[in-house]
């Protein structure tokens, strides 16, 4: 359904600023989207996504910077002539039209044919379950079937770009979840390119192919949800996707490895290429830390293990969580919970905490921490 | 609440209406009225050419003025909820009700010193030696009537204009955009069906009270503008023919019902719903 001239990237931005008045809402943003991904922008609301997709559908124009997409300049092309379908915050359907009115919208803008219209029409309305719908009108649609018809009605004249401006966040919890995998079968089923704005870091990282993160208009990271969930870059990527157990001191390298003095604790890893600060942040996930019974009374300094007590357990149905307290420290630890899992504890008993080498992450210390 | 409110209506609306409506139907000796049920005033309303083009310069300077007031108050309405003067838009329409308070009069004067035989406008056209005096044609006239009742009327426009373009949201144009209509396209089909109430409430208003007007026709008309409004005070306040003047503002009014229900009907054709 979909063609691209080429096989440079769907859409690109380079070197993107814009400014409201005084306010910087971004800053040199570059990014490039590969034809066929689902592609999220994550981050704070005020972060500049909404702005950035604005940006690239042509309906705020950047203060500095070039938007191409498939690979031809459309930095100062109006809106109606880029090829990118929109779906908005709340679907922003027209009230004076039919559900098939609103479908057909970009069609007959096109002057598409009455049958051909009508045909394509009904073939969107049946994808997407609104068989019947079509001769309703917007204010007869609960918030999923406004929803389906937004998307319908953005996809109708094939667009290769499909921007979606938080689509999900009116919905409710399990429709949202529901809507989620739909979405991403769709992506794969129609093969288009997926631009998709949310600070919903569980719905990024359900949905994307590739995650780009961003904190005060620019970007802060760019990668799959493995890479960014599991490597994070700075301290707003370990902090803003999913929870970390966060530790500070002074970094050493020792054969090969690179150690961080956390007080009472020490941290042994190894350091990605390239990483040479001095003092920094060792990141480490809730569930890649062991929780053991205290097995003896040692209490010397070991890498990457720790004696504490449980402050709280907290049973979560899938995974037990405990806040563990340490001399000077608290972590959080998450286990999955199920019938052949780890023994459980309870406040107050003694514990041994430990994670291996490769669920460290060493971030630099950084001025914008 | 709809009680006490039903009642007002009654007392202060119905009752002199019908009183004034069974008038119509009546005739008089020149001293007292005597109801009937003659319709010999609505044919004397209907045959006279004096009346017939009353009223019909009546229709015709309303609808000028309904649809110049549309025309000037729709890009402020514009401006002031969708367009570039948003943060403006409580000032600016602030401003636009404290113009309504000024007296209508004290408006209509100040036009005259600008339109009439001996205004503002004339003179400085005049001294820069215009050749004849290309004013002429304006004052005293249905021109100056128009101009005049649109400068009053543009306020009251912008209010019903304001509130209808303030419920289209923005979203709804950009989609529009998105969707491959140009600006204009997106205007044409969305802002113009959404804003379609208001565009009906502002002609309604501004038609209605322009259409009846008599005091701008009076001041600024001259005896080629007098509109129908002057015929009935005239059969009001000094012919005494009560009857006939009822008769004469019940065709008016029935006229301007029949006028707002066809374009209403014609508008919901054209405007609110977008079929291929």
């Amino acid at each position: 359904m979909t063609t691209t001239s080429s096989s440079g990237p769907a859409v690109a931005v380079e070197s993107i600023s814009k400014r409201f008045g005084a306010v910087q809402a971004l800053s040199g943003v570059s990014l490039a989207v590969a034809p066929g991904r689902f592609v999220s922008l994550l981050g704070p609301s005020g972060c500049g996504k909404t702005t950035l997709m604005r940006i690239i559908a042509g309906l705020d124009r950047q203060s500095e910077g070039r938007v191409l997409i498939d690979s031809r300049d459309m930095s100062r092309t109006a809106p109606h002539r880029r090829p990118v379908g929109l779906v908005f915050q709340r679907y922003a359907l027209f009230p004076h039209m039919t559900v098939a009115e609103n479908v057909g919208f970009a069609l007959r803008l096109r002057g598409a044919d009455r049958s051909a219209t009508q045909a394509r029409v009904q073939e969107l309305l049946d994808l997407f379950q609104l068989g019947q719908f079509g001769g309703r009108s917007i204010d007869q649609l609960s918030g999923g079937q406004a929803q389906r018809v937004a998307l319908a009605r953005a996809l109708a004249d094939s667009p290769p770009v499909l921007l979606l401006d938080e689509p999900m966040s009116a919905l409710d919890l399990k429709l949202r979840q529901a809507m989620q995998l739909e979405l991403r079968r769709l992506q794969k089923q129609i093969g288009a390119t997926f631009l998709f704005v949310t600070h919903d870091q569980d719905e990024a990282m359900v949905m994307s192919d590739e995650i780009v993160l961003m904190n005060n208009g620019e970007i802060v990271q760019q990668g799959t949800p493995e890479e960014v969930y599991g490597r994070p870059r700075s301290l707003f990527s370990a902090r803003f996707l999913g929870e970390a157990n966060l530790f500070s001191g002074p970094l050493r390298r020792e054969a090969g490895a690179t150690l961080l003095d956390a007080g009472s604790l020490l941290l042994k890893s190894h350091a990605a290429a390239g990483f040479a600060a001095t003092r920094g942040w060792a990141c480490i996930r809730p569930e890649a830390i062991r929780i053991e019974a205290r097995s003896d009374n040692k209490t010397e300094r070991r890498p990457n293990a720790a004696a504490g007590r449980v402050r709280e357990a907290i049973f979560q149905g899938a995974y037990r969580r405990y806040v563990v307290e340490l001399d000077g420290h608290s972590v959080l630890v998450q286990q999955p919970a199920g019938s052949d899992a780890a023994p459980t504890f309870g406040e107050g008993d003694r514990v041994d905490v430990s994670w291996s080498e490769s669920g460290i992450t060493y971030i630099e210390d950084a001025d914008n921490a | 609440m709809v009680a006490p409110a039903g009642l007002f209506m009654a007392i202060f609306f119905i009752v002199p209406l019908g009183v004034l409506f069974a008038y119509s139907f009546g005739a008089t000796n020149g001293i007292d009225v005597s109801f009937g049920l003659s319709l010999d005033n609505y044919a004397k309303v209907v045959t006279s050419p004096l009346f017939r083009d009353l009223i019909w310069r009546s229709l015709w300077v309303g609808s000028c003025v309904g649809i110049f007031s549309i025309v000037l108050a729709f890009p402020l309405a514009y401006a002031i909820t969708l367009g570039p003067l948003q943060r403006a838009g409580t000032f600016v329409l602030l401003m636009v009700i404290v113009s309504l308070f000024t007296a209508y009069i004290v408006r209509i004067y100040a036009w005259r010193t600008l339109l009439g035989k001996q205004g503002a406008i004339g003179q400085l056209l005049a001294a820069a030696g215009v050749p004849g005096s290309p004013l002429e044609a304006l004052s005293y006239s249905k021109a100056a009537v128009i101009i005049t009742l649109v400068s009053i009327l543009v306020p009251v426009a912008v209010l019903p204009l304001t509130s209808a373009l303030s419920g289209i949201p923005p979203s709804c144009i950009a989609a529009a955009r998105s969707l491959g209509a140009t600006a204009f396209g997106a205007f044409a089909r969305i802002t113009v069906p959404l804003a379609s109430r208001g565009i009906i409430s502002a002609f309604a208003l501004t038609f209605v009270i322009a259409a009846g007007d008599f005091i701008t026709p009076q001041l600024l008309g001259g005896p080629q503008a007098q509109l129908a409004g002057n015929a009935v005070v005239s059969r009001f306040g000094l012919s005494f023919d009560w009857p006939l003047g009822s008769a004469i503002a019940f065709t008016l009014i029935f006229l301007m019902g029949a006028l707002l229900w066809t374009m209403a009907l014609v508008l919901r054709r054209l405007g609110i719903k977008d079929r291929p």
